[in-house]
């Protein structure tokens, strides 16, 4: 099962659930009801249309993949994960979870992404040896997928939370360099015979606009070849480069 | 979700003493004192899963390590010949954002905490919190008590330096307790067992803090110590409390060197070093709101600015 929450950097998780779902036709199987677990005090309008908050799980039958698109929930997270987990464990009968997020970083949108992952268990971990795979190491505060790989845990479930590198400058919009290294690792752990030409024109649509706004604007330029070159960008900088992005990608 | 008794101990006729966060942790901070010098040993805990997020992950070379939850833990341990037990809750289970406990989680997370009470036979409960009003930090700060029984009124006078919301200026007997420490005490009283909240002065310039304000503790704790007639070693919080003055005093003298606060404000806070009783609420609510937002710019911080590293 592959979790993927909607409010996320990039907004890499609706970008890999979609293109997931829509190259192997998945059709949607069941919902969560959400009472409990968001408010129902009125809906949220995304992209002119308005939508009530929703936890979906699709199956793409030909790969025998499940694909649950959820809102983060905002109340009683520990009901919500276990309604979850039973669907995954007594249901579905999966073999492992996975979770995506996105994960800010001080990085080029040209640099290759890494993924950082948490897994809940080492014998899991060992299986994922082979792939380019970067282990976290962090305290604080928990994201939900870590209280959801916890509880994973917690029932003998393998799970691991995949968090590819998306550059500050792109978080408000979709990164498709992100999605595409998320998928390339589905696409090899699961023999998914993905499609990467509609992703990889994305990236390219990426590159090349922002490589547009690079030759129109010179100290956005500049930025870009600090980040390059490994440098960091001070607050003003960075503000700077995130909202000459966001207005040229139109957010 | 659960109350888990590892043991369940031979207590007779307890009192409990509840400790949950809120402003300057007064109520806390003074029963936990008293937890840890009198060497209580936990037997249970509420499971948090129903009331809390967790706080803290860890996570080491890729793998998850640990997730841990505020603790909801209950203590005993025979305190000047009165078996006491302790709950110690490090965080208000909360609906919305707000600090306190309110609505269903809230009352759940009381009525928890009295079945524990009624299984071990409590005969009293005491909680803790802060009372904010207009003194100065460099005062002693009383405590106010409200009992949920007028029977116990007539101990309360035998208290020292305790009021009650009558013996106030301005209270009229009336007042809020807001959270746990009230709820607490309402919710008691449906179950018939008597509970007393005690309350540590803390001024109102500081109630939105997020120092700890252990010269209330301390009030609260000699109070404690009168009820079980019981010495303790106030050293540690006394150290804590002059450390902490000196960050107030540094703050203040911020607050009144800054633009767009009353210039009468240096005077009101100053001159409460005179002030002989307590007193309720704010100099006006309009200078309250300005002080405040004041404090919460303080508390942003500045930019970091002309940093270039690899």
């Amino acid at each position: 099962m592959i979790i993927c929450w909607d409010e996320d950097a990039g907004r890499i998780g609706p970008e890999v659930a979609r293109y997931l779902n829509e190259q192997f036709n998945a059709i949607p199987v069941g919902d969560i009801c959400p009472i409990d677990f968001f408010t129902l005090a009125g809906v949220a309008i995304e992209n002119d249309v308005a939508r009530l908050s929703r936890t979906r799980l699709y199956y793409a039958e030909q790969k025998n993949l499940l694909i649950l698109q959820s809102a983060s929930p905002q109340f009683q997270h520990y009901k919500f994960f276990t309604a979850v987990l039973d669907l995954a464990e007594h249901y579905c009968r999966i073999k492992g979870l996975f979770t995506v997020n996105g994960f800010v970083a001080s990085v080029p949108h040209v640099a290759e992404r890494r993924i950082l992952v948490v897994f809940n268990n080492e014998d899991f971990q060992k299986q994922f040896r082979s792939y380019s795979l970067q282990n976290m190491d962090y305290e604080g505060f928990p994201a939900i997928s870590s209280y959801l790989l916890w509880m994973a845990k917690e029932r003998n479930i393998s799970a691991v939370s995949l968090w590819p590198e998306i550059p500050f400058y792109v978080s408000s919009n979709k990164d498709p360099q992100a999605v595409k290294a998320v998928v390339n690792l589905f696409n090899d752990r699961f023999q998914l015979d993905f499609d990467f030409d509609e992703l990889n024109e994305q990236v390219e649509l990426q590159n090349t606009k922002i490589e547009h706004l690079r030759e129109e604007n010179s100290e956005i330029d500049e930025s870009l070849r600090n980040l390059e070159s490994g440098l960091s960008l001070n607050e003003a900088e960075q503000i700077n480069l995130a909202n000459a992005v966001n207005e040229l990608f139109g957010r | 979700m659960a109350i888990k008794l590892f043991s369940e101990p031979e207590l007779h006729n307890p009192v409990m003493l509840c400790g949950w966060t809120g402003i300057g942790n007064i109520g806390i901070t003074a029963i936990d004192t008293i937890r840890k010098f009198v060497e209580a040993q936990e037997f249970g805990q509420i499971e948090p899963f129903d009331f809390f997020y967790p706080n803290k992950v860890i996570i080491r070379k890729g793998l998850l390590e640990g997730l841990e939850f505020p603790g909801n833990k209950f203590y005993f341990q025979d305190v000047g010949g009165n078996d006491v037990i302790f709950f110690i809750g490090q965080e208000q289970p909360r609906e919305k954002a707000t600090p306190y406990a309110e609505g269903r989680k809230g009352y759940e997370m009381a009525e928890l905490v009295l079945d524990v009470a009624a299984k071990f036979g409590c005969r009293r409960i005491y909680t803790s919190g802060a009372a904010v009003t207009q003194i100065h930090h460099s005062v002693t700060p009383q405590v106010w008590a409200v009992p949920n029984n007028p029977a116990l009124i007539k101990e309360i006078r035998t208290y020292s330096n305790t009021v009650l919301m009558s013996d106030i200026e301005g209270g009229g007997g009336q007042g809020f307790i807001s959270g746990l420490n009230g709820l607490m005490l309402g919710v008691a009283e449906e179950r018939n067992i008597d509970a007393v909240c005690l309350m540590g002065e803390i001024p109102y310039y500081l109630q939105g803090m997020q120092w700890p304000y252990p010269k209330a503790s301390m009030s609260v704790i000699e109070v404690f110590a009168e009820i079980f007639n019981m010495q303790i070693d106030l050293m540690q919080l006394e150290q804590l409390a002059k450390k902490i003055e000196k960050k107030i005093n540094g703050f203040l003298q911020t607050i009144y060197e800054a633009e767009g606060v009353p210039p009468d404000l240096k005077k009101h806070i100053e001159g409460l070093k005179h002030t002989k009783q307590a007193r309720l609420g704010p100099i006006t609510e309009e200078e309250q709101k300005k002080i405040v937002e004041h404090i919460d710019e303080l508390f942003r911080g500045e930019e970091d600015s002309g940093k270039r590293h690899v």
